[in-house]
């Protein structure tokens, strides 16, 4: 293995969140956490919802910046970096599937796909082409002219994934994404991310469902609670 | 570039997505620039409408003033200066108005001679007997005369006197001929009640044009009671009153200006939950606050260029189709005989540009920081539902 | 004072330019003093944010000071028929000189605006906010210009009077008889064209030299040619480029090439000027920062932009500038 296989994708430092600094609704999210991301991992981050991992997944995947504390994603130090800079390498590294998924229901499934590639210098060809395989590897082309708003809930779930790897991210982050759906659902789900695991992308889920936690994909498991990590295993 | 016109792109389908509140919002701004564009097509146009009549006018034209006031002036004074180099020939002109009891308006009549020879006739021909006249479009409406029909005046006698029509004037001219009579020189100085001898005015041709400043102060010199006027001079105080016209009506309608900023301001700020979670969505797939701002912008600019197009067009069809009903009253000055209104099409790429400044300008301004409040939502914010 | 469509538009354009200029200085002025690049507080991330507002705030300023700039020219001269003697625009300036101040203000702003935007999208793309206060101080510069430029067109249109018929006698015989002159003096081309000539090719020399080299010096050579640049091609536009148009020996004014008898031609040749010579002037001023780490690779990528611009628009400014020379029929007669 290459030192740069070896090196963790993202590396968190004594990383602190804190929420309305010095006023009297403070609240502390994150209190000092370092843990590193590394190529190829399936991790999840678990915790009892208000634990602080969604605060801790929003700083790994450069959406906010931290109180205090390093974040690195590859050499590049980000945890300071303006707005625009941090904006531009998350739309390098990661993809994001949420919770409530945040699909524009007025939109069809194609542009809610292509979204993250309008701010990019790419041409209008590259950007349908990737939309393409990307609706293409999630089987919805089918669907690709409805709006977002009219299809199935299992559709809509594929076409979050979609747009979450339409970047071609390196890391793809995934925050309670089986909250809301059946056993069907978060089973398929789970398939589609092996996948793309066995592919080589890394994943991080934030969750507290047993049946993401449990999954054979999982390669390592932090247990979050009050802002920091109480429980480290690797299966 | 490509960047821009793909947010552009996204901008013009995310508009299509709120036809209501766009298109409101476009419906209040079209108005807002049809009136000040009427405003200033309408101006323009009678501008250019006076300026074409003055070609065919005097280089030079001299009154007599006594204690500050116009009076006639001796046909002799022209004979002095019909002498004087570069002049090319002088014209007594005999002119006056009249006030016509039946139909409660003020007339010009004026003596026919060289000066009429610009002015179109649509239909017969110029006065040449005492007993004729030709009558603009105004007067031929209100007596209901047409070529061989009568007109009954009131002179300078108070007596009535009753004129053959053989000709009458039509637009373009119409701004100046509307409410005009015309008759042979003799009969206008008779019919006017000018003393023998004396003319309302002298019109003096100038063969060249730099020679006219100078031929007015020899004529100033010579008599020092006259007023000599320069055609330029008259087109300069034409132009001054009218410009001082239309900046006084958009003046009075800038409360109006400011109400559709207000309503700019007002709508830009009131986004939608929908719109605001949208924002939300946009900045967490990786769209940053300037990306945003920039998707601003662009739906600012389609719903200023589309509010400019429609109101422009409304504006032309106001002014120039219709004859801007709704603006004449505000123009009309001391003649109830106004001329109905027929503006030539004619726009000014400056004219276009100056309505667009006095519209766009203000309604970018006052979406500015609405615009950056809704782009600086944080991204997490989403995460965090 | 003038009640006129165009004034009215100008007063409130800069009106507004000084309205969003002040608010950006207030911010400005808030955001460099709790300024703390090291801290994450939610206090530092509000005039983070607040910076994207600033930038707006001077980017709508700038676009209305250059919709501004062009309605004054025309509208300027389109005041001119209301004074005895004058023939264009310069007739309408010389009637109340103020004016001439309002012009040089509006072409301050449309060449120091430029220059704040690339400084400002630097400074947000480098990621660490490196020119932050230099970028804050700058636009402490520009809003006194905004109001200077305010002021001085609000007493530009509150002094002049058209000349026109009063009561007594014709406007001839008034005080304002004779005030005004039509033209502006002019330098003879037989000693402007060939500065102008030498000065072009010196200036493109060292915009390639610069582009091939990248050597500071030769940046800095490039920033001070820049205004020397601007000055020489304002001049030979005034002394022979408007004449060549205008096919007539005796007249200079410079103005009329924005109208349409002359196809509008001072627009593309004004802008393509003030293009090379706003790019030419960046690279130099960078050379303070340019060692930032931060800074280093944006601000080479962004200076091969810069000076290929500025070749490229020089050189059509050149074409514009020698196309009345070459095709017209008083070109030679003049030299």
């Amino acid at each position: 293995m290459t030192a740069a296989a070896e090196s963790p994708l993202v590396r968190v430092e004594d990383v602190t969140k804190i929420y309305h600094l010095g006023a009297p609704d403070e609240v502390r999210a994150v209190r000092g956490i370092s843990m590193t991301v590394s190529r190829g991992e399936v991790l999840v981050i678990e915790g009892p919802s208000g634990s602080g991992k969604t605060s801790l997944l929003t700083i790994i995947g450069c959406m906010s910046r931290p109180t205090s504390g390093q974040v690195l994603v590859g050499d590049r130090r980000v945890s300071r970096l303006s707005e625009t800079a941090l904006t531009s390498i998350r739309r390098e590294t990661f993809g994001f599937i949420f919770q409530h998924l945040h699909l524009i229901p007025d939109l069809t499934v194609k542009d809610n796909v292509m979204l993250p590639l309008f701010p990019t210098r790419m041409t209008v060809p590259e950007m349908e082409d990737r939309v393409d395989r990307a609706i293409r590897s999630m089987r919805i082309d089918h669907r690709r002219s409805a709006r977002a708003g009219r299809i199935s809930g299992g559709e809509q779930q594929r076409t979050a994934i979609a747009r979450a790897l339409v970047n071609e991210p390196t890391i793809v982050i995934a925050d309670e994404p089986t909250a809301h759906l059946d056993s069907e659902l978060s089973a398929e789900l789970l398939d589609i991310l092996a996948e793309l695991n066995r592919a080589g992308t890394t994943i991080i889920f934030a969750t507290h469902d047993p049946r993401v936690i449990e999954h054979p994909i999982v390669s390592r498991r932090l247990v979050v609670r009050d802002g920091i990590i109480v429980e480290k295993t690797s299966p | 570039m490509r960047r821009h016109l793909k947010i552009l792109d996204f901008a013009l389908a995310s508009l299509q997505r709120r036809p209501f509140k766009n298109w409101a919002i476009i419906a209040v701004y079209a108005f807002t620039v049809a009136v000040v564009a009427s405003v200033l097509f309408l101006t323009q146009s009678i501008r250019r409408e006076a300026a074409q009549l003055f070609v065919g006018a005097p280089e030079l034209t001299v009154q007599r003033m006594v204690g500050g006031r116009h009076v006639p002036i001796d046909i002799g004074v022209g004979e002095t200066i019909a002498a004087f180099p570069s002049v090319v020939g002088v014209e007594p002109r005999f002119w006056g108005y009249t006030y016509d009891a039946v139909t409660e308006s003020t007339i010009t009549i004026m003596g026919a001679g060289p000066g009429m020879a610009t002015i179109d006739l649509v239909e017969g021909r110029l006065p040449t007997r005492p007993t004729e006249s030709a009558i603009g479009a105004g007067v031929a409406a209100m007596w209901g005369a047409e070529v061989g029909g009568e007109v009954i005046l009131v002179d300078a006698a108070t007596t009535g006197v009753l004129y053959e029509v053989v000709g009458t004037f039509e637009s373009p001219s119409d701004i100046l001929t509307n409410d005009l009579v015309v008759m042979t020189a003799e009969e206008a100085a008779l019919f006017l009640g000018l003393p023998e001898g004396k003319a309302t005015d002298l019109a003096v041709r100038v063969a060249n044009d730099n020679e006219i400043d100078t031929i007015a102060a020899k004529v100033k010199r010579a008599f020092p009671d006259s007023r000599p006027i320069t055609r330029s001079e008259v087109l300069r105080t034409y132009d001054a009153v009218f410009h001082w016209r239309s900046g006084m009506m958009l003046a009075v309608f800038s409360g109006g200006l400011i109400a559709f900023v207000i309503l700019a301001w007002d709508k830009a700020t009131g986004l939608s939950a929908e719109e605001r979670r949208e924002i939300g969505i946009l900045k967490a797939v990786g769209w940053d606050t300037g990306d945003v701002l920039e998707l601003k912008m662009w739906e600012g600019v389609v719903i200023s260029s589309t509010s400019l197009i429609l109101g422009l067009i409304t504006a032309m069809v106001h002014v120039f189709v219709l004859g801007a009903p709704l603006l004449t009253p505000m123009l009309r000055g001391w003649s109830v005989l106004f001329p109905e209104l027929h503006p030539t099409p004619h726009v000014d790429p400056y004219l276009l540009f100056a309505i667009g400044f006095l519209t766009v300008v203000p309604y970018v301004a006052a979406t500015v920081a609405p615009s950056w409040k809704a782009a600086v939502t944080d991204p997490d914010e989403v995460v965090r539902g | 004072m003038i009640l006129h469509p165009g004034v009215l538009g100008l007063l409130i354009g800069s009106g507004l330019v000084v309205a969003l200029m002040l608010a950006g200085a207030v911010i400005g002025v808030r955001v460099l003093s709790g300024w703390d690049p090291s801290s994450a507080s939610e206090h530092q991330l509000a005039l983070e944010r607040r910076t994207y507002l600033v930038s707006v705030l001077v980017s709508v300023a700038l676009w209305i000071e250059i919709g501004s700039a062009l309605l004054f020219i025309h509208t300027v001269d389109d005041l001119h028929e209301l004074f005895v003697g004058a023939m264009c625009a310069t007739g309408s300036l010389n009637a109340n000189p103020v004016g001439w101040w309002v012009l040089a203000t509006k072409a301050a702003m449309v060449l120091l605006f430029p220059v704040w935007i690339a400084l400002n999208r630097l400074d947000q793309r480098a990621g660490d906010y490196p020119v932050v206060r230099l970028k804050y101080a700058l636009l402490l510069a520009l809003t006194p210009i905004a109001l200077a430029d305010f002021v001085l067109q609000l007493r530009y249109f509150r002094g002049i009077e058209p000349d026109i018929i009063t009561s007594c006698c014709g406007s001839l015989f008034s005080e304002s008889s004779g005030k005004v002159t039509g033209d502006v003096v002019s330098l003879p081309a037989g000693l402007t064209f060939p500065t102008f000539a030498a000065t072009s090719v010196i200036f493109l020399a060292a915009l390639a030299w610069t582009l091939l080299s990248r050597h500071p010096a030769s940046k800095i050579v490039v920033t001070f040619l820049s205004p020397l640049v601007l000055a020489v091609g304002l001049i030979a536009i005034v002394s022979f480029i408007s004449v060549a148009y205008y096919e007539l020996p005796t007249h200079h004014c410079p103005f009329d090439l924005f109208q349409a008898g002359n196809l509008y031609v001072g627009y593309p040749l004004v802008t393509s000027l003030v293009v090379a010579v706003v790019a030419a002037f960046l690279p130099g001023i960078f050379l303070p920062v340019a060692r930032r780490t931060s800074l280093g690779g944006l601000i080479t990528k962004s200076e091969r932009t810069w000076l290929t611009l500025s070749i490229a628009a020089y050189s059509l400014f050149i074409a514009f500038a020698a196309w009345p020379l070459v095709f017209g029929n008083l070109a030679w007669e003049l030299m």
